[in-house]
């Protein structure tokens, strides 16, 4: 990266997304930011018209085993965080044939094959979301036995994953 | 001496926990012992009692009113959860600013503490584990052989980075290559040092590898604490919770899953109730440290 982009990175506010959580914002000084996902999934909105980027961090695939927490707290499940980002994208005036949708996170622990699989289930939960409504995902960096912090800049849609102590475009 | 053998011996250098500590846990086994006793030990520790009075008022212990007294304290949330919090606030009085061996400042190694500790004890109320079993405890001082151990990873980060993602080692078998001994090891000479209960012991040295203790090994059985602290770690990794430089390179025991017995969904449920109080309880040291 060149020095000036740098600097210009650097003025940059984070907006933190926390653990079941979400946030929008169509401020291009803004990058929305999540940490340490591990069986959690980022799911990174963006519509490149009106340069709006939204992103949730959700921790469980369905609201069925917590139903006053997701009344609570919705953006802590898929089933009822999902549908809620795409509402508050709709609010910001994005059509949904115009976002571009990338998917983050879902890793698991090594030994995890058989056993607990949450990030492979929120994984599937949300694909099958998104497949109902027609939506198709442009980019993906899931499974494995990675923590990932996500990068969202509200400037141009660009998507970062650091894992490792490496970070990629998405 | 060797590399190890000055591991074993730095232990001897970290800091103990305050003798307060120690006599509320004594008062804790006596049955004679009254509110009025416990009141007496905590005043006479100001530290102890400032960070114990923030820790009551944390929405975790949910209370209704603030608690603004010791006397209040001790009849709000009884003997045995005030005995729990002051070993807390002293745990959060001797970390150091940071654990450079797992790449993490101290206010992340405490997220991690309590979200084991407060996913233990829903784990062991949950299955209905003896009310004696303090899951809490347990869980919030399962790593403190990291404290040792961290200062000698920091030199060889290299390694340890090239065996787990190079050659795909779990991470607590790439620390016990490198160093000759690994935290679980070294934490229980640290929970012998400071006096710890006998269970804590158990617990510090076997949550990798509960299925390895004695005589376990089988599915069955009934679970106890190690089963408990050993997927509450799990699950706080998997969760984020206070990730460090392992990133999800562990292993989960699947002798310690079978005998807990609880469904994923179930455990997911668990995990869904607790994660407001583990947010609350991270942030309660960040206000008795001042953010490190």
């Amino acid at each position: 990266m060149g020095q000036a982009a740098n600097v210009a990175r650097q003025q940059l506010a984070n907006l933190v997304v926390g653990v079941a959580d979400l946030q929008v914002s169509d401020d291009p000084g803004r990058v929305i930011v999540t940490y340490a996902l591990g069986s959690c999934i980022a799911l990174c909105l963006y519509d490149p018209e009106r340069r709006v980027g939204g992103m949730i961090h959700y921790m469980l695939p369905m609201s069925s085993v917590s139903p006053e927490k997701a009344d609570a707290n919705p953006a802590m499940f898929a089933d009822t965080g999902v549908p809620l980002l795409f509402q508050r994208m709709f609010d910001y005036g994005c059509g949904r044939d115009s976002l571009v949708v990338k998917v983050v996170g879902g890793g698991a622990l090594n030994g995890d094959s058989d056993m607990f699989q949450i990030g492979k289930r929120n994984h599937t939960v949300l694909r099958k979301l998104l497949w109902k409504n027609r939506i198709m995902i442009s980019a993906e960096d899931v499974g494995g036995s990675k923590s990932r912090t996500v990068r969202l800049f509200v400037a141009d849609g660009r998507v970062v994953v650091s894992s490792h102590g490496q970070e990629e475009d998405l | 001496m060797t590399a190890t053998l000055q591991l074993f011996a730095d232990i001897d250098r970290l800091p103990t926990l305050p003798s307060s500590v120690a006599r509320l846990s004594a008062l804790a086994r006596d049955e004679r012992s009254s509110a009025r006793d416990y009141q007496e030990v905590i005043t006479h520790d100001p530290a102890l009692t400032t960070n114990l009075l923030r820790l009551a008022n944390s929405a975790f212990f949910g209370r209704p009113r603030q608690v603004t007294s010791v006397r209040q304290a001790v009849t709000f949330l009884g003997t045995k959860r005030v005995v729990e919090v002051a070993l807390a606030a002293a745990f959060s009085g001797v970390l150091p600013e940071a654990l450079p061996g797992y790449g993490i400042q101290a206010a992340t190694f405490w997220r991690h503490c309590v979200a084991v500790a407060v996913l233990s004890e829903r784990i062991a109320d949950d299955r209905a584990l003896s009310k004696d079993c303090d899951g809490f405890t347990c869980g919030l001082l399962h790593d403190i052989g990291k404290l040792v151990t961290s200062a000698y990873l920091a030199r060889q980060t290299g390694e340890i980075m090239e065996s787990i993602w190079g050659q795909r080692q779990v991470f607590i078998v790439a620390e016990h290559q490198i160093l000759g001994a690994d935290h679980a090891e070294i934490g229980a000479a640290v929970a012998e040092k400071w006096n710890l209960p006998e269970a804590v012991c158990a617990v510090v040295r076997w949550h990798h590898s509960p299925s390895r203790r004695g005589e376990r090994g089988a599915e069955d059985g009934e679970a106890d604490l190690v089963d408990v602290v050993h997927v509450a770690d799990c699950l706080a990794h998997a969760f984020g919770f206070g990730t460090d430089i392992g990133e999800l390179s562990r292993e989960i025991d699947s002798g310690a899953v079978g005998r807990i017995g609880a469904p994923v969904r179930r455990l997911e449920h668990i995990v869904g109730e607790a994660a407001a109080e583990i947010e609350d309880l991270s942030a309660v040291f960040v206000d008795i440290r001042g953010g490190s």
